[in-house]
């Protein structure tokens, strides 16, 4: 073991973490190195020193300080919390005026589909099908023309401009809007 | 007289009380650690007014942050990382700044207050407290590099282990290690010079 590596193993066998085997060593090295000897009493000394002499206190006013700097900082942070919750309820707000819209516009999607197609409403808001299947809703309606017989779409009079097989009421408009459905609704 | 309870809990029990709003836990805490955290950061700032701003910012924001606190590491491991990185804000503020005007570190009243660097010759708040011994004691360390320094002085002060230096430092174990031992052969160089070796009583 060299002086070098000697002083290295002098650290951790201050710290207590040197085993016992690497301690064995550098007790052979020591009992033959006045330098690292020297070198070992001196940082005991140096350190202990250190801890105890070198160790100054703080001023009387330390906790007076720091209780004025707790009370200053808890209320910052009341005050941050008290923006936060301001922004909270905005986004509450924000929140109940969404879901007040849906609202509006599934009742006024759901009046105009009983307006245009009459039964408790479509079954996505849970309305029970009168018909019983959607075939069964499908077949037989007016200009319906079935998968793989041309267009999915209804076909259309060439005079009216109405499915096929529709009878014109002329006491009631034949064109309904979503407005129509819902009353006193103003959707413009 | 009696031993009041908290006086027998553990470090870590009294921040898990914190945590649960018992606040006069707390000052068993400063009551603890402010000596040596107070010191560690004297050794790394050099000035005793700075030293105990930065140490209660310290208790401060382990106060404010206490429910951030977990038990897999040790209070004081913790304490000593917050106490780190204020005095590391600070190092680098203080090489950003002209020389002679620093800012302070953050109060926490968040008001930014500008400070003349104190005036090594006459300090009178200080002149009784500061026997010669402390002086020339304080005077070694802070001859020691300060990237050798640091991990020196957690350990010395804030006797936390390699592992717990290592994380609050971020670095490896090896070079706190390594750093450990070149700062403490600095200390001892510096030692001798000043008061002489042990060796030279024997001869």
């Amino acid at each position: 073991m060299n002086c070098k590596h000697a002083k290295e193993q002098i650290s951790l066998f201050l710290d207590e973490r040197l085993d016992p085997s690497g301690q064995s060593k550098l007790n052979e090295h020591l009992e033959g190195c006045y330098d690292c000897s020297a070198y070992l009493d001196d940082l005991k000394t140096g350190l202990a020193m250190l801890k105890d002499e070198g160790m100054e206190s703080p001023s009387d006013n330390f906790e007076w300080n720091l209780r004025r700097k707790l009370q200053v900082a808890m209320a910052q942070r009341e005050t941050i919390r008290y923006d936060e919750s301001g922004d909270r309820r905005d986004i509450w707000r924000f929140g109940l005026s969404a879901a007040a819209a849906l609202l509006v516009v599934v009742t006024g999607g759901t009046f105009w589909y009983q307006s245009q197609f009459g039964g408790a409403g479509p079954e996505y808001l849970g309305a029970e099908s009168t018909s019983g299947s959607i075939e069964n809703t499908r077949q037989g309606r007016p200009g319906w023309v079935e998968p793989g017989q041309g267009s999915v779409m209804p076909v259309l009079d060439q005079s009216s401009g109405l499915p096929q097989g529709s009878e014109i009421d002329h006491e009631r408009p034949q064109v309904a809007s979503p407005a129509d459905s819902v009353p006193g609704q103003d959707l413009d | 007289m009696a031993i009041h309870p908290q006086e027998r809990l553990s470090d870590e029990d009294l921040i898990l009380q914190v945590q649960e709003g018992q606040k006069q836990a707390f000052d068993q805490l400063v009551f603890r650690y402010k000596d040596r955290l107070f010191n560690f950061i004297l050794k790394m700032v050099r000035d005793p007014d700075l030293a105990e701003e930065i140490a209660q910012d310290t208790f401060v924001r382990a106060y404010i942050h206490a429910d951030k606190y977990r038990t897999i590491a040790r209070f004081s491991t913790w304490l000593y990382t917050i106490g780190l990185n204020l005095v590391r804000n600070y190092m680098r503020r203080k090489k950003r700044s002209p020389i002679g005007r620093i800012p302070m570190v953050g109060r926490a009243d968040g008001e930014k207050v500008e400070m003349e660097l104190p005036d090594k010759g006459h300090e009178p708040d200080r002149d009784v407290r500061n026997t010669e011994m402390k002086t020339r004691v304080a005077e070694i360390v802070t001859k020691i590099p300060e990237h050798y320094r640091e991990p020196f002085l957690l350990r010395e002060y804030g006797d936390l282990s390699y592992e717990e230096i290592s994380a609050a430092t971020g670095l490896k174990i090896g070079t706190v290690r390594s750093r450990i031992n070149r700062a403490r052969s600095h200390f001892r160089e510096n030692w001798v010079a000043s008061y002489g070796s042990d060796a030279d009583t024997l001869v």
